[in-house]
């Protein structure tokens, strides 16, 4: 590789960093950056395509876990387990203290129903692909080719394990939870009968499931 | 939020959550959410274990506040824990058959037009971020959303900075090849 080579390779590997913000202006990098930026178009491109997908990555992706979030966070913070007010607290919160997780599930559905359509690439045909199924499943791009279920998740059960039977089934959520804790899921038709059926030998984790 | 600390003292709110203030802790929660979700969602592509690793980073922040030593960003220290979590995840996920980490090298190329203004596509850049591997998903971010220096990035992932420098030029190639291809797509 010839010297010129070797000093562009560098230099555009400098570049992030001077689009960034994080490289020192008075340092000798910076400096030689900038000169070769002045002496190179392909450089000054380079750096455009990076502001530009800077830019891009900054925007907003959609919704925070927010209020939910912090409530179920509050449930957690018992006084007695903080630094100060104990030294022997330090383990995993009590067993027994499962109560938060319809709160935690709602939190996170709803943080995923909103994210889902940012996150997950749009398939050829344009139609939605939820993040429950799996890649390259085939999902009801309308409400009339999918059957609605309407299912309770125990209380016992965890996020991820909620996650997991969703994935399963290649369930998304419609709707939910009500004041009961009942989500709505949609699951393709053809596939339904098979879903209900793992859902409801899904022991210890849905209490209940039913069709529309 | 009754708080006696300004958003602006991170450092001060740990030390009143170090003392059990759960008004400190919600201002700390509010403060950095966005930052530790983020990072988080990057790394795993999935809102319910990027929620999930809020949750115990922010519960750690409340067990641990005390341990906060000032030697680097309070949103470094953060993201730091975020970290370890989202690895664990990802471990998981590949025990599980999940994700490959391929580490392609893609040789530079001129930028073209077309590609210009598809990195100015913000569906689409997330689209080709989310197919990164995780190591070049995760310096993108720190770099370009977070704007940490190579530096940094190095301590965290405690790797040296030329590895940092070259996973970031890895990624950005790799994200010009996605993009490409979109742009190539007929509309």
């Amino acid at each position: 590789m010839s010297e010129s080579m070797d000093r562009a390779a560098r230099m555009t590997q400098e570049l992030p960093w001077l689009v960034n913000g994080s490289l020192p202006e008075s340092g000798l990098d910076a400096q030689a950056l900038r000169q070769a930026l002045a002496d190179d178009p392909a450089l000054r491109s380079e750096r455009v395509f990076l502001e530009r997908l800077r830019t891009s990555l900054q925007q907003d992706e959609g919704a925070l876990p927010g209020e939910l979030g912090w409530r179920r966070l509050q449930q957690k913070l018992d006084p007695n387990s903080s630094e100060s007010a104990a030294t022997n607290t330090w383990g995993r919160p009590a067993a027994n203290s499962r109560w938060w997780r319809p709160l935690a599930i709602a939190a996170s559905v709803l943080v995923a129903v909103q994210t889902v359509w940012l996150l997950n690439p749009t398939s050829e045909d344009g139609s939605y692909v939820p993040m429950s199924a799996p890649p390259g499943a085939s999902v009801p791009a309308a409400p009339a080719e999918a059957t609605v279920l309407q299912v309770q998740p125990s209380p016992q059960a965890t996020l991820l394990e909620w996650q997991a039977v969703l994935q399963e089934i290649g369930a998304q959520v419609v709707s939910g939870p009500s004041a009961s804790g009942v989500y709505r899921i949609a699951v393709p038709q053809a596939q339904a009968e098979q879903a209900q059926r793992t859902l409801e030998q899904a022991q210890g984790l849905i209490n209940h499931v039913a069709a529309e | 939020m009754n708080t006696t600390a300004s958003p602006d003292q991170p450092a001060a709110l740990l030390q009143q959550i170090a003392q059990g203030s759960v008004p400190a802790m919600e201002t700390f929660y509010h403060l950095f959410e966005r930052t530790v979700y983020r990072y988080a969602l990057a790394q795993l592509s999935n809102p319910f274990d990027a929620a999930e690793v809020l949750n115990d980073v922010m519960l750690d922040v409340w067990r641990q506040a005390g341990r906060f030593e000032g030697r680097s960003a309070v949103s470094t220290w953060l993201i730091g824990m975020a970290r370890h979590k989202a690895l664990d995840r990802l471990r998981a996920r590949q025990r599980h058959g999940g994700e490959a980490l391929p580490d392609d090298i893609e040789d530079s190329a001129p930028v073209a037009e077309q590609l210009l203004a598809a990195a100015q596509d913000a569906q689409r850049v997330r689209d080709c971020m989310a197919r990164l591997p995780s190591v070049q998903r995760e310096v993108m971010h720190l770099a370009f959303f977070e704007d940490m220096g190579y530096e940094a990035i190095a301590a965290l992932m405690q790797c040296p900075p030329g590895t940092v420098k070259s996973r970031v030029h890895h990624a950005k190639e790799t994200l010009k090849k996605c993009l490409n291809r979109w742009t190539a797509q007929p509309a």
